[in-house]
Protein backbone atom coordinates (compact mmCIF):
# COMPACT_ATOMS: atom_id res chain seq x y z
CA UNK A 1 0.00 0.00 0.00
CA UNK A 2 2.77 2.43 0.94
CA UNK A 3 4.79 1.45 -2.15
CA UNK A 4 1.92 2.58 -4.40
CA UNK A 5 1.50 5.95 -2.71
CA UNK A 6 2.55 9.10 -4.56
CA UNK A 7 6.16 10.03 -3.74
CA UNK A 8 5.26 13.68 -3.06
CA UNK A 9 2.70 12.57 -0.54
CA UNK A 10 5.27 10.27 1.13
CA UNK A 11 7.85 13.06 1.30
CA UNK A 12 5.38 15.51 2.87
CA UNK A 13 4.31 12.91 5.47
CA UNK A 14 7.94 11.97 6.24
CA UNK A 15 8.95 15.63 6.67
CA UNK A 16 5.95 16.27 8.92
CA UNK A 17 6.72 13.14 10.96
CA UNK A 18 10.34 14.24 11.50
CA UNK A 19 9.27 17.78 12.46
CA UNK A 20 6.77 16.34 14.98
CA UNK A 21 9.35 13.94 16.44
CA UNK A 22 11.98 16.66 16.80
CA UNK A 23 9.52 19.21 18.23
CA UNK A 24 7.95 16.86 20.80
CA UNK A 25 8.85 17.79 24.41
CA UNK A 26 11.86 15.99 25.90
CA UNK A 27 10.27 15.54 29.31
CA UNK A 28 7.27 13.46 28.13
CA UNK A 29 7.76 10.05 26.62
CA UNK A 30 4.13 9.23 25.68
CA UNK A 31 4.15 11.32 22.44
CA UNK A 32 7.26 9.39 21.39
CA UNK A 33 5.53 6.10 22.15
CA UNK A 34 2.53 7.14 20.03
CA UNK A 35 4.82 8.21 17.20
CA UNK A 36 6.57 4.82 17.39
CA UNK A 37 3.16 3.12 17.11
CA UNK A 38 2.41 5.33 14.08
CA UNK A 39 5.71 4.27 12.46
CA UNK A 40 5.02 0.62 13.27
CA UNK A 41 1.56 0.79 11.67
CA UNK A 42 2.99 2.36 8.50
CA UNK A 43 5.75 -0.31 8.45
CA UNK A 44 3.13 -3.06 8.71
CA UNK A 45 1.08 -1.44 5.94
CA UNK A 46 4.15 -1.27 3.70
CA UNK A 47 4.64 -5.09 3.98
CA UNK A 48 8.38 -4.72 4.60
CA UNK A 49 9.66 -7.74 6.48
CA UNK A 50 10.78 -7.15 10.06
CA UNK A 51 14.18 -8.59 9.20
CA UNK A 52 14.73 -6.11 6.36
CA UNK A 53 13.79 -3.26 8.67
CA UNK A 54 16.13 -4.49 11.42
CA UNK A 55 18.97 -4.85 8.89
CA UNK A 56 18.43 -1.23 7.79
CA UNK A 57 17.95 0.18 11.28
CA UNK A 58 20.59 -1.85 13.16
CA UNK A 59 23.67 0.15 12.13
CA UNK A 60 21.76 3.43 12.53
CA UNK A 61 20.72 2.45 16.08
CA UNK A 62 24.34 1.65 16.96
CA UNK A 63 25.52 5.03 15.67
CA UNK A 64 22.72 6.86 17.51
CA UNK A 65 23.60 5.19 20.81
CA UNK A 66 27.29 6.02 20.31
CA UNK A 67 26.53 9.65 19.41
CA UNK A 68 24.23 10.06 22.41
CA UNK A 69 26.57 8.57 25.01
CA UNK A 70 27.79 12.04 25.96
CA UNK A 71 24.25 13.02 27.01
CA UNK A 72 24.09 10.02 29.35
CA UNK A 73 26.91 11.46 31.44
CA UNK A 74 25.69 15.08 31.32
CA UNK A 75 22.18 14.76 32.68
CA UNK A 76 19.24 12.54 33.60
CA UNK A 77 18.90 9.26 31.64
CA UNK A 78 15.44 10.33 30.42
CA UNK A 79 17.08 13.03 28.27
CA UNK A 80 19.39 10.43 26.69
CA UNK A 81 16.40 8.12 26.10
CA UNK A 82 14.33 10.92 24.55
CA UNK A 83 17.10 12.12 22.22
CA UNK A 84 18.04 8.57 21.16
CA UNK A 85 14.35 7.79 20.63
CA UNK A 86 13.90 10.89 18.48
CA UNK A 87 16.95 10.05 16.34
CA UNK A 88 15.84 6.42 16.00
CA UNK A 89 12.30 7.40 14.95
CA UNK A 90 13.66 9.78 12.30
CA UNK A 91 16.02 7.02 11.12
CA UNK A 92 13.07 4.61 10.99
CA UNK A 93 11.09 7.10 8.89
CA UNK A 94 14.05 7.55 6.52
CA UNK A 95 14.50 3.78 6.22
CA UNK A 96 10.79 3.36 5.39
CA UNK A 97 10.89 6.04 2.68
CA UNK A 98 14.11 4.56 1.30
CA UNK A 99 12.70 1.03 1.26
CA UNK A 100 9.45 1.95 -0.46
CA UNK A 101 10.61 4.60 -2.96
CA UNK A 102 13.22 4.49 -5.74
CA UNK A 103 15.70 7.39 -5.52
CA UNK A 104 14.82 8.54 -9.06
CA UNK A 105 11.19 8.98 -7.92
CA UNK A 106 12.34 11.07 -4.94
CA UNK A 107 14.35 13.33 -7.28
CA UNK A 108 11.39 13.67 -9.66
CA UNK A 109 9.11 14.55 -6.75
CA UNK A 110 11.59 17.13 -5.42
CA UNK A 111 11.80 18.68 -8.90
CA UNK A 112 8.02 18.80 -9.09
CA UNK A 113 7.85 20.39 -5.62
CA UNK A 114 9.92 23.32 -6.96
CA UNK A 115 13.09 22.49 -5.03
CA UNK A 116 15.81 24.52 -6.85
CA UNK A 117 17.11 22.60 -9.87
CA UNK A 118 20.68 23.17 -8.69
CA UNK A 119 20.03 21.19 -5.49
CA UNK A 120 18.18 18.40 -7.32
CA UNK A 121 20.86 18.18 -10.03
CA UNK A 122 23.76 18.02 -7.57
CA UNK A 123 21.92 15.45 -5.40
CA UNK A 124 21.10 13.25 -8.39
CA UNK A 125 24.65 13.14 -9.74
CA UNK A 126 26.14 12.85 -6.24
CA UNK A 127 23.96 9.80 -5.50
CA UNK A 128 25.47 8.02 -8.51
CA UNK A 129 29.00 9.20 -7.69
CA UNK A 130 28.79 7.97 -4.07
CA UNK A 131 28.75 4.33 -5.19
CA UNK A 132 31.56 4.91 -7.70
CA UNK A 133 33.62 6.64 -4.98
CA UNK A 134 32.93 3.88 -2.49
CA UNK A 135 33.99 1.20 -4.96
CA UNK A 136 37.14 3.16 -5.83
CA UNK A 137 37.93 3.72 -2.13
CA UNK A 138 37.54 0.02 -1.31
CA UNK A 139 39.84 -0.88 -4.23
CA UNK A 140 42.42 1.62 -3.00
CA UNK A 141 42.15 0.39 0.60
CA UNK A 142 42.72 -3.20 -0.55
CA UNK A 143 45.74 -2.11 -2.60
CA UNK A 144 47.20 -0.21 0.41
CA UNK A 145 46.60 -3.25 2.61
CA UNK A 146 48.35 -5.56 0.14
CA UNK A 147 51.35 -3.24 -0.08
CA UNK A 148 51.80 -2.38 3.59
CA UNK A 149 50.03 -5.16 5.48
CA UNK A 150 47.99 -4.54 8.62
CA UNK A 151 49.17 -1.27 10.21
CA UNK A 152 48.05 0.31 13.48
CA UNK A 153 48.19 3.62 15.37
CA UNK A 154 49.57 6.71 13.67
CA UNK A 155 50.56 4.79 10.52
CA UNK A 156 46.92 3.77 10.07
CA UNK A 157 45.81 7.40 10.51
CA UNK A 158 48.42 8.52 7.96
CA UNK A 159 47.22 5.80 5.58
CA UNK A 160 43.60 6.98 5.85
CA UNK A 161 44.60 10.61 5.22
CA UNK A 162 46.64 9.60 2.17
CA UNK A 163 43.73 7.50 0.91
CA UNK A 164 41.30 10.43 1.33
CA UNK A 165 43.61 12.76 -0.63
CA UNK A 166 44.13 10.23 -3.45
CA UNK A 167 40.38 9.58 -3.57
CA UNK A 168 39.75 13.32 -3.93
CA UNK A 169 42.05 13.46 -6.98
CA UNK A 170 40.49 10.41 -8.57
CA UNK A 171 36.92 11.62 -8.13
CA UNK A 172 37.76 15.06 -9.52
CA UNK A 173 39.40 13.37 -12.53
CA UNK A 174 36.25 11.32 -13.00
CA UNK A 175 34.01 14.39 -12.77
CA UNK A 176 36.07 16.01 -15.54
CA UNK A 177 35.39 13.01 -17.77
CA UNK A 178 31.73 13.16 -16.78
CA UNK A 179 31.57 16.87 -17.57
CA UNK A 180 32.85 16.25 -21.11
CA UNK A 181 30.27 13.49 -21.58
CA UNK A 182 27.48 15.77 -20.34
CA UNK A 183 28.62 18.67 -22.56
CA UNK A 184 28.59 16.31 -25.54
CA UNK A 185 24.93 15.62 -24.70
CA UNK A 186 24.10 19.38 -24.57
CA UNK A 187 23.73 19.42 -20.77
CA UNK A 188 23.01 22.98 -19.58
CA UNK A 189 23.20 22.51 -15.81
CA UNK A 190 19.68 21.22 -15.09
CA UNK A 191 18.56 17.60 -15.02
CA UNK A 192 15.23 17.15 -16.74
CA UNK A 193 12.55 14.49 -16.49
CA UNK A 194 9.03 13.81 -17.62
CA UNK A 195 6.34 15.83 -15.80
CA UNK A 196 4.61 13.94 -13.00
CA UNK A 197 0.88 13.23 -13.18
CA UNK A 198 -1.29 15.22 -10.73
CA UNK A 199 -1.67 13.71 -7.25
CA UNK A 200 -4.58 11.32 -6.81
CA UNK A 201 -7.32 12.27 -4.36
CA UNK A 202 -6.62 9.13 -2.34
CA UNK A 203 -2.97 10.17 -1.82
CA UNK A 204 -3.94 13.75 -0.99
CA UNK A 205 -6.47 12.53 1.57
CA UNK A 206 -3.98 10.08 3.14
CA UNK A 207 -1.25 12.68 3.47
CA UNK A 208 -3.71 15.31 4.76
CA UNK A 209 -5.04 12.91 7.37
CA UNK A 210 -1.55 11.86 8.49
CA UNK A 211 -0.37 15.49 8.76
CA UNK A 212 -3.51 16.48 10.72
CA UNK A 213 -2.98 13.56 13.14
CA UNK A 214 0.67 14.55 13.66
CA UNK A 215 -0.20 18.22 14.28
CA UNK A 216 -2.89 17.15 16.77
CA UNK A 217 -0.41 14.91 18.57
CA UNK A 218 2.13 17.73 18.79
CA UNK A 219 -0.52 20.13 20.11
CA UNK A 220 -1.67 17.57 22.70
CA UNK A 221 1.91 16.92 23.83
CA UNK A 222 2.34 20.60 24.77
CA UNK A 223 -1.18 21.07 26.18
CA UNK B 1 26.04 28.63 -35.26
CA UNK B 2 25.72 26.58 -32.09
CA UNK B 3 28.25 27.68 -29.46
CA UNK B 4 29.46 24.81 -27.33
CA UNK B 5 30.94 26.01 -24.01
CA UNK B 6 34.53 25.08 -23.33
CA UNK B 7 35.07 22.51 -20.58
CA UNK B 8 35.83 24.42 -17.38
CA UNK B 9 33.57 27.42 -18.09
CA UNK B 10 30.30 25.55 -18.18
CA UNK B 11 27.49 25.06 -15.67
CA UNK B 12 28.07 21.34 -16.29
CA UNK B 13 31.48 21.58 -14.62
CA UNK B 14 30.05 23.35 -11.59
CA UNK B 15 27.21 20.84 -11.19
CA UNK B 16 29.40 17.78 -11.72
CA UNK B 17 32.21 19.00 -9.47
CA UNK B 18 29.71 19.99 -6.77
CA UNK B 19 28.29 16.47 -7.03
CA UNK B 20 31.84 15.05 -6.81
CA UNK B 21 32.61 16.98 -3.62
CA UNK B 22 29.23 15.95 -2.18
CA UNK B 23 29.98 12.29 -2.92
CA UNK B 24 33.40 12.68 -1.28
CA UNK B 25 31.67 14.25 1.72
CA UNK B 26 29.70 11.02 2.08
CA UNK B 27 32.49 8.51 1.43
CA UNK B 28 35.51 10.08 3.19
CA UNK B 29 33.85 10.13 6.67
CA UNK B 30 33.10 6.39 6.36
CA UNK B 31 36.84 5.66 6.24
CA UNK B 32 37.65 8.05 9.08
CA UNK B 33 34.95 6.51 11.26
CA UNK B 34 36.25 3.01 10.47
CA UNK B 35 39.54 3.98 12.15
CA UNK B 36 37.71 5.77 14.96
CA UNK B 37 39.07 9.27 14.26
CA UNK B 38 35.96 10.70 12.62
CA UNK B 39 34.75 12.82 15.51
CA UNK B 40 38.01 14.69 15.99
CA UNK B 41 39.10 15.13 12.35
CA UNK B 42 35.74 16.44 11.01
CA UNK B 43 36.11 14.50 7.74
CA UNK B 44 32.91 15.80 6.14
CA UNK B 45 34.27 19.34 6.32
CA UNK B 46 37.32 18.56 4.14
CA UNK B 47 35.51 18.04 0.78
CA UNK B 48 33.08 20.88 1.52
CA UNK B 49 35.94 23.31 2.20
CA UNK B 50 37.83 22.09 -0.88
CA UNK B 51 34.61 22.56 -2.88
CA UNK B 52 34.28 26.08 -1.49
CA UNK B 53 37.78 26.87 -2.80
CA UNK B 54 36.97 25.69 -6.33
CA UNK B 55 33.27 26.29 -6.94
CA UNK B 56 31.09 29.37 -7.36
CA UNK B 57 29.32 30.48 -4.12
CA UNK B 58 25.91 29.14 -5.18
CA UNK B 59 27.27 25.64 -5.82
CA UNK B 60 29.54 25.68 -2.74
CA UNK B 61 26.48 26.42 -0.59
CA UNK B 62 24.58 23.55 -2.26
CA UNK B 63 27.46 21.16 -1.45
CA UNK B 64 27.34 22.22 2.21
CA UNK B 65 23.57 21.91 2.32
CA UNK B 66 23.19 18.54 0.59
CA UNK B 67 26.19 16.58 1.99
CA UNK B 68 24.96 15.94 5.59
CA UNK B 69 21.44 14.98 4.43
CA UNK B 70 22.68 12.61 1.72
CA UNK B 71 25.17 11.08 4.15
CA UNK B 72 22.48 10.69 6.80
CA UNK B 73 20.14 9.05 4.27
CA UNK B 74 22.74 6.66 2.85
CA UNK B 75 24.96 5.77 5.81
CA UNK B 76 22.93 6.85 8.88
CA UNK B 77 25.74 9.27 9.84
CA UNK B 78 25.16 11.85 11.24
CA UNK B 79 21.93 10.72 12.98
CA UNK B 80 19.03 13.18 13.31
CA UNK B 81 18.88 16.01 14.40
CA UNK B 82 22.59 16.53 13.64
CA UNK B 83 22.14 16.96 9.84
CA UNK B 84 20.20 20.16 10.56
CA UNK B 85 23.09 21.59 12.59
CA UNK B 86 25.73 20.29 10.21
CA UNK B 87 24.04 21.65 7.10
CA UNK B 88 23.97 25.11 8.72
CA UNK B 89 27.68 25.02 9.60
CA UNK B 90 28.73 23.44 6.29
CA UNK B 91 26.78 26.06 4.33
CA UNK B 92 28.72 28.70 6.31
CA UNK B 93 32.03 26.90 5.65
CA UNK B 94 31.52 26.36 1.91
CA UNK B 95 29.89 29.74 1.35
CA UNK B 96 32.57 31.70 3.23
CA UNK B 97 35.40 29.84 1.45
CA UNK B 98 33.82 30.43 -1.94
CA UNK B 99 33.06 34.11 -1.31
CA UNK B 100 36.60 34.75 -0.07
CA UNK B 101 38.06 32.92 -3.07
CA UNK B 102 35.78 34.89 -5.40
CA UNK B 103 37.08 38.09 -3.70
CA UNK B 104 40.58 36.92 -4.76
CA UNK B 105 41.81 36.28 -1.23
CA UNK B 106 44.87 33.97 -1.23
CA UNK B 107 44.07 30.34 -0.41
CA UNK B 108 46.20 30.45 2.75
CA UNK B 109 44.08 33.30 4.11
CA UNK B 110 40.69 32.24 2.74
CA UNK B 111 40.92 28.80 4.31
CA UNK B 112 41.49 29.83 7.98
CA UNK B 113 38.92 32.64 7.64
CA UNK B 114 36.31 30.22 6.31
CA UNK B 115 37.07 27.82 9.17
CA UNK B 116 36.74 30.72 11.61
CA UNK B 117 33.34 31.66 10.15
CA UNK B 118 32.25 28.03 10.45
CA UNK B 119 33.39 27.92 14.09
CA UNK B 120 31.35 31.05 14.88
CA UNK B 121 28.21 29.60 13.27
CA UNK B 122 28.85 26.25 14.93
CA UNK B 123 29.25 27.91 18.36
CA UNK B 124 25.94 29.74 17.94
CA UNK B 125 24.06 26.64 16.72
CA UNK B 126 25.46 24.44 19.49
CA UNK B 127 24.61 27.04 22.13
CA UNK B 128 20.99 27.14 20.88
CA UNK B 129 20.78 23.32 20.85
CA UNK B 130 22.24 23.15 24.37
CA UNK B 131 19.56 25.56 25.60
CA UNK B 132 16.90 23.26 24.04
CA UNK B 133 18.47 20.21 25.75
CA UNK B 134 18.89 22.00 29.07
CA UNK B 135 22.70 21.81 29.04
CA UNK B 136 25.08 24.67 29.97
CA UNK B 137 25.06 26.47 26.62
CA UNK B 138 28.48 28.17 26.54
CA UNK B 139 30.40 25.15 27.85
CA UNK B 140 28.71 22.75 25.41
CA UNK B 141 29.40 25.05 22.46
CA UNK B 142 33.11 25.42 23.35
CA UNK B 143 33.39 21.68 23.95
CA UNK B 144 32.03 20.96 20.46
CA UNK B 145 34.60 23.29 18.88
CA UNK B 146 37.55 22.09 20.95
CA UNK B 147 36.70 18.42 20.21
CA UNK B 148 37.22 19.18 16.51
CA UNK B 149 40.55 21.01 16.98
CA UNK B 150 42.65 18.33 15.16
CA UNK B 151 40.19 18.55 12.27
CA UNK B 152 40.51 22.34 12.13
CA UNK B 153 44.29 21.99 11.97
CA UNK B 154 43.99 19.38 9.22
CA UNK B 155 41.65 21.64 7.23
CA UNK B 156 44.00 24.60 7.48
CA UNK B 157 47.01 22.52 6.40
CA UNK B 158 45.62 20.00 3.89
CA UNK B 159 42.84 21.83 2.05
CA UNK B 160 44.94 24.72 0.65
CA UNK B 161 47.43 22.16 -0.69
CA UNK B 162 44.63 20.12 -2.26
CA UNK B 163 42.91 23.21 -3.69
CA UNK B 164 46.18 24.51 -5.14
CA UNK B 165 46.87 21.09 -6.73
CA UNK B 166 43.37 20.91 -8.22
CA UNK B 167 43.58 24.48 -9.54
CA UNK B 168 46.96 23.78 -11.12
CA UNK B 169 45.54 20.65 -12.72
CA UNK B 170 42.69 22.75 -14.17
CA UNK B 171 45.20 25.10 -15.78
CA UNK B 172 47.02 22.14 -17.34
CA UNK B 173 43.95 20.66 -19.00
CA UNK B 174 42.66 18.46 -16.20
CA UNK B 175 45.79 16.30 -15.75
CA UNK B 176 46.47 15.70 -12.07
CA UNK B 177 50.06 14.90 -11.19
Amino acid sequence: MVHAMDTRSKLVCAAMFCVTVLSAPLSRLWPMALLAVFAAVVSAASSISLRALVVRLGPIAGLILLAGLGLLFQGPPVRFAAMSGKALLCGWCGALVGATTPFSDILAALRHMRVPSRIVGVTGIAYQLVFIALEEALRMATAYKCRSGQVRGMRRVRQVLRLALALCHRIIERTERMERALLARAFDGALRGLPLPPMRRRDMAASGLACAALVALLWASYA
Amino acid sequence: MIRVPEPGQSAARQVVQAAGFTALGVVVPVFFHMVGIGRHFLPMHLPVLAGGMLLRPGYAVVVGLVTPWLSSALTGMPPMPLPILMSIELVALGGAASLLTAARAPVWIACPLAVLARCAVSWLAMALLAVRLGLPSSASAWLAIVAGAPGILLQIVAVPVLAAALRASRRHGGEIA
